[in-house]
């Protein structure tokens, strides 16, 4: 009888209840109370004193402020430790829940192998016997490599958790906290005094890059509002500091507003800060559709009281530093940080439809509300132009930073919608830029300095336009013979989607055109409908192009991700205006598609 | 003409802006959530068997999915409609190439009507209001499916944002 000697399962994996993203969230408030205290030290040391007070009441006064103040820089730099070694608990725990999966999974094919062997072993013949055992014996091997990996990665546990007691063990008296930090320097003071002031994002990625892993860490926590909107800066870091800004202000504002003692601005503020925070989590808990792992998002910009209140504020859906294919994306009308939300979502749709079209390649996508955008209907007036001209000034300096901070080139797409194109076409007629592709989406004109796409700085071929047909907006720019844009000074120069302009127009239709809208009530009976409803679901028409399984989210996706041949995208005819007659849009007959945007593209 | 049409526009948008709210009063706002979720178990029911019986012919394991309520009508303001939809992941055992007869055969057993085109790497399949695709991936022995519900629900701007992410909806014994 031939005896055949099968190996015993492997071990499992112990199961780990851990949870990456609160840890990295009570990192985050480590960081910020350390910069609330940091703040406080400064406080104490600069606003705090009183120069013109003499007497006895002054040197008590001083004489008892100078330790409170000392006191806080140690404590600041204490949390800035133990904050560090948690985020760096994170990072452990996220790549060990990882390597668990992957055990597990390396188990389940051992187990499966070791099944096959019990089954090809009943009733083997002699013959047959060495074979198998053959096959037993890679098995073994197979499950004592596994076994060793096991015991390796409950050692990397353990080691994780034994830094983390240390690290709080170090500092869990006030007396430990003064003996170590007491009277050191803050690490971040003398890299701070070499940042350039006003310097291009190049001066100051070179500076930055030139920092150690632990200066730069002691800058974003002693100083997060100095490099946090800092173009050049990598948006990993720039997001970290907004991050500790964030939620230092919606700590101190919270608590003003629940003692009552809130301004009006303090109240904006905070509604423009819990924006921000909430798109911020709304988008991490959700997963790439190809990886299942969460979605990263960065906080790019961050100034709750920037414009009077309105907010100035940058969310991506992406790693903006990594990714194959960057994108900007700049609303128009009703814009201010407050709907941030929406606009991430937005992205976040497109993000989805990258991923599910093109799964090779990584997108990070960027919401950007970096302008004073209009936010209202009287937003055609003459004035917008001249926001749209400082909303291209900003815009380039952020196309700027992402270059200059990309340790490698990504393909960067510009979209602008709406209005935010007007500012999309300055940045690109007013600067120099260096963007790969340039998208127009919904747009009523590009600006006063971009009457034909020579006048916009994008490689030969690569500006794109969607329009649909019945959008409103995009009806309102210049089209030739009839000049409506200065008729009825809502149009902002030449409509990108003619055939003078010179781009690449895509299919952008709705299946939801040409329709009555919601709530219609026919006030003009005996008045041809077509006439009324030539924009009747406006609103709708004009909102529609980040819409899954939109022929518009179909194409910016095949845009975004570099695939733009003619064959690549759904291409539509221009818009023209014959001199017989008013202007004619071919794509209003043209059928309707719903393209799937969670399907792989060959 | 066109400032006739302008000037209608205007008043047409104005009315818009008086009428109802698109969610309706709160009988309506009932109706409309019940009928999002019977889409989203619409969807779940009828996918989740294609998923089994593919984990267990190729064999694969589901290594995540996820839902959500996608954006079919939009204002300023947001989505005042979504659809259901679910996407995620098989990770197959072995490291061989995938065979999309298997795929097919899993979409027609569960009663899909599998669509003729053929493109090598997607299979895609309607059964009633539920459209469902399975792509496989390059370079990794995995494939990604995603299906929706084709209708298209009211919810109105404000009961929109009751409508997030949906974890892990679907689970394979």
């Amino acid at each position: 009888m031939t005896r055949i000697v099968i190996p015993a399962d492997p071990p499992e994996t112990p199961r780990l209840e851990v949870d990456p993203a609160g840890i990295r969230a009570f990192a985050q408030d480590l960081r910020s109370a350390s910069a609330q205290l940091d703040d406080l030290g400064g406080f104490v040391t600069g606003g705090a004193r009183i120069g013109d007070w003499q007497g006895d009441d002054s040197s008590t006064y001083h004489q008892t402020i100078g330790p409170l103040g000392s006191r806080a820089d140690a404590m600041s730099l204490a949390l800035r430790s133990v904050h560090q070694q948690v985020d760096q608990h994170a990072d452990e725990m996220t790549q060990l829940l990882e390597d668990r999966t992957d055990l597990e999974t390396r188990r389940g094919h051992a187990m499966q192998w070791i099944a096959g062997l019990w089954e090809r072993a009943r009733g083997a013949t002699e013959d047959e016997a060495p074979a198998i055992q053959a096959d037993a014996d890679a098995c073994q091997t197979a499950c004592e490599e596994l076994a060793a990996a096991v015991t390796a990665w409950q050692k990397r546990v353990s080691g994780s958790e034994q830094r983390m007691v240390a690290a709080f063990g170090r500092v869990a008296t006030v007396e430990q906290v003064e003996s170590r930090y007491g009277g050191v320097a803050d690490p971040a003071d003398e890299p701070l005094s070499r940042l350039p002031q006003d310097g291009t994002p190049e001066e100051v990625n070179a500076w930055w890059d030139g920092l150690s892993r632990a200066e730069q860490l002691a800058v974003i926590s002693a100083s997060p509002g100095s490099i946090g909107n800092l173009d050049g800066i990598p948006a990993w870091a720039r997001s970290e500091a907004n991050e500790t800004s964030m939620t230092r202000d919606l700590a101190a504002w919270e608590l003003l507003n629940q003692n009552g003692t809130i301004t009006d601005d303090e109240r904006t503020w905070l509604a423009n800060a819990r924006s921000a925070e909430d798109a911020l989590a709304d988008t991490r808990q959700r997963v790439d559709p190809v990886t299942g792992e969460p979605l990263v998002s960065q906080l790019y910009l961050y100034d709750p009281a920037a414009f009077d209140g309105d907010g100035r504020v940058a969310v991506s859906v992406g790693d903006l530093d990594h990714a194959d294919n960057v994108s900007v994306s700049v609303p128009g009308l009703t814009t201010d940080m407050s709907g941030i939300g929406g606009n991430v979502t937005n992205v976040r749709d497109l993000y989805d439809a990258t991923r599910s079209m093109h799964p090779d390649q990584t997108t990070a996508g960027l919401a950007w509300i970096g302008y004073d955008a209009p936010s209202g209907w009287d937003s055609g007036s003459v004035a917008f132009e001249g926001s749209a001209t400082d909303g291209g000034n900003r815009l380039a300096d952020t196309l700027d930073g992402i270059r200059a901070s990309q340790d490698d080139r990504s393909h960067l797409t510009v979209i602008g919608h709406s209005y935010g194109s007007t500012t999309m076409g300055h940045a690109l007629s007013d600067h120099d830029v260096d963007v790969d592709e340039a998208i127009a989406i919904g747009s009523p004109g590009l600006g006063a300095n971009a009457d034909d796409v020579s006048q916009i700085d994008v490689p030969d071929g690569h500006f794109f336009v969607g329009r649909n047909s019945d959008d409103p907006v995009a009806d309102l720019g210049d089209k030739g013979w009839v000049n409506k844009g200065d008729v009825f000074g809502a149009g902002r120069g030449t409509d990108p989607s003619t055939d003078d302009f010179g781009g690449r127009r895509f299919e952008a239709e709705d299946t939801g055109r040409g329709g009555p809208p919601d709530g219609w009530v026919d006030l003009t009976p005996g008045v041809p409908d077509t006439l009324i409803w030539e924009h009747s679901n406006s609103i709708e028409m004009h909102t529609s192009y980040y819409e899954p399984d939109s022929e518009s989210l179909w194409n910016l996706s095949q845009i975004v991700t570099g695939h733009t041949g003619d064959a690549d995208i759904m291409n539509a005819d221009h818009v023209y205006d014959p001199w017989y007659d008013g202007p004619r849009d071919p794509e209003k007959d043209a059928d309707v598609s719903q393209p799937s945007t969670s399907r792989r593209v060959p | 003409m066109r400032a006739v049409t302008v000037v209608l526009l205007s008043l047409s948008l104005l009315l818009m802006a008086c009428g109802p709210d698109n969610g309706g009063a709160g009988g309506d706002e009932k109706q409309q959530a019940d009928d999002l979720e019977a889409a989203r178990a619409r969807v779940l029911d009828d996918v989740t068997p294609v998923l089994s019986d593919l984990g267990a012919r190729l064999p694969a394991q589901l290594r995540f999915s996820s839902g959500k309520y996608n954006a079919c009508k939009n204002d300023f303001s947001g989505a005042t409609a979504v659809t259901y939809a679910v996407n995620g992941r098989l990770d197959l055992s072995g490291a061989g190439p995938v065979s999309l007869d298997a795929v097919r055969a899993a979409f027609t057993d569960a009663g899909f009507e599998v669509e003729d085109e053929d493109d090598g790497i997607t299979v895609a399949a309607t059964k009633g209001d539920t459209s469902a695709t399975v792509s496989t991936l390059e370079g990794e022995p995995a494939l990604l499916f995603a299906a929706r519900d084709d209708g298209c629900y009211e919810v109105g701007g404000d009961r929109a944002r009751a409508y997030s992410v949906d974890k892990d909806p679907i689970t394979l014994g």
